[in-house]
């Protein structure tokens, strides 16, 4: 899997555990549907601590964090209010996590759901996102992953295996080659020769996918979750 | 009121002016831009031992990069990184000793940046600048890197992180792509 290149006339690339990967889920599935198009979905698992340090929370408070400066740490804390305060324009509910989660998982259920049930893609984001970020879902943990994709519909049988075998080489060999092919963060959204970090460019890949009619728009978020015009 | 925290070498804070513009003058909202300095770095050369960190800072700086150049070609603006990140603190201090409108300033120092990669830090420069704009400051030039200071301090306390930041209604709100709940907020 290359990933720049696909059949689909989108690539987008998500995360579980990054609450600006959540608050894109809507926006990004609604411009789907309202194209007619399949937009392919894939992972892209962050390594946080290599970029932004690490850090863990308990009741709310840091107990442990490293390599963080102050303004990383204003930049972080502005980054969840943002992500928060739109998630609770759409509805949902945003809960800075405890930890830095290792979402390989339930990312390579996103691989699993596209190559076994492709029409149920946006009920397993459904049945993933909304709770974690309500801290209610252990995504480290593969049945619970799997009670995710069985609630979405999405068969489970083999997914066990599938995310330690070859899932998980599919997972890794992609994460590979994120940095060599200028990606590095979710959610992004690949087509043609682009490449666009975050959810504020979907007007204009609106604009490029429709036609490109007119003068091209600027970023832009809505506050609903929908896609500005 | 609307409080527009800028920097002059910040390429977001550029790409955001003309349609901060826009919604001012659609929405008849006053305006009061305010000095933030950040941090801006140049996309880093690849590393011959580089870490997964390193190449992620380098990915991201050019990432970033090609999309404000992408997004000055959408505007129709011109957009010329320099060579090297040059201080902008003289212009900032400027600002924040501005009487009245500032707006002629403001654009005249991101033009003065983005398009002839000018000094903003030197005084002869920022002396013509606030000549050409017409403003009017309320202490003198030499008094501007302490006015800096102090608008940093109330800037930070305000929650300022980065630019543009638009506080409005005790929210702060950093980037253009804002400007669609902003408008929602200031709007009667």
């Amino acid at each position: 899997m290359h990933p720049l290149q696909s059949n689909a006339p989108l690539i987008v690339y998500i995360d579980v555990k990054s609450p600006y990967a959540f608050i894109a889920l809507k926006p990004t599935l609604a411009l789907e549907v309202e194209l007619g198009v399949a937009f392919d979905w894939r992972p892209l698992t962050l390594n946080i601590p290599s970029y932004l340090g690490s850090a863990e929370k308990k009741k709310g408070k840091v107990v442990a964090s490293e390599g963080r400066s102050a303004g990383t740490w204003n930049l972080v804390r502005y980054a969840y209010r943002d992500a928060r305060r739109y998630a609770e324009q759409q509805g949902h509910i945003l809960k800075g996590t405890e930890k830095i989660w290792d979402s390989s998982v339930a990312n390579i259920g996103i691989l699993w759901t596209v190559e076994n049930a492709r029409d149920k893609l946006p009920a397993y984001l459904e049945a993933v996102y909304p709770p974690f970020w309500r801290r209610e879902l252990d995504i480290e943990d593969v049945s619970v992953v799997e009670a995710c994709l069985a609630e979405a519909g999405v068969p489970v049988d083999g997914f066990a295996d599938y995310q330690a075998g070859a899932g998980r080489a599919l997972h890794d060999d992609l994460q590979a080659a994120f940095h060599p092919n200028g990606i590095y963060g979710v959610p992004t959204y690949v087509f043609d020769d682009h490449i666009l970090f975050g959810r504020e460019h979907l007007p204009y890949i609106r604009w490029y996918l429709t036609g490109r009619n007119g003068p091209p728009p600027d970023i832009a978020n809505a506050p609903d979750g929908s896609v500005p015009c | 009121m609307l409080d527009i925290f800028i920097d002059f070498k910040s390429p977001a804070a550029y790409l955001a002016l003309k349609p901060t513009l826009f919604l001012l003058e659609e929405t008849g909202t006053k305006a009061r831009f305010r000095p933030f300095r950040v941090r801006e770095r140049d996309v880093p050369q690849i590393a011959k031992h580089e870490t997964v960190g390193d190449s992620h800072r380098r990915v991201r700086a050019q990432s970033r990069r090609n999309i404000f150049l992408h997004y000055a070609r959408v505007q129709g603006i011109e957009m010329n990184f320099p060579a090297e990140r040059m201080p902008t603190d003289l212009a900032l201090g400027a600002l924040a000793l501005i009487d009245g409108a500032q707006t002629a300033f403001v654009e005249l120092c991101f033009a003065a940046y983005w398009r002839d990669n000018a000094n903003l830090d030197d005084e002869a420069v920022v002396t013509q600048l606030i000549a050409h704009s017409g403003v009017t400051l309320n202490d003198d030039l030499s008094n501007a890197r302490t006015a800096l200071e102090v608008s940093l301090d109330k800037a930070e306390e305000e929650g300022a992180v980065d630019t543009p930041g638009y506080l409005v209604k005790e929210q702060m709100f950093v980037g253009r792509e804002h400007l669609p709940w902003v408008r929602q907020l200031i709007q009667p």
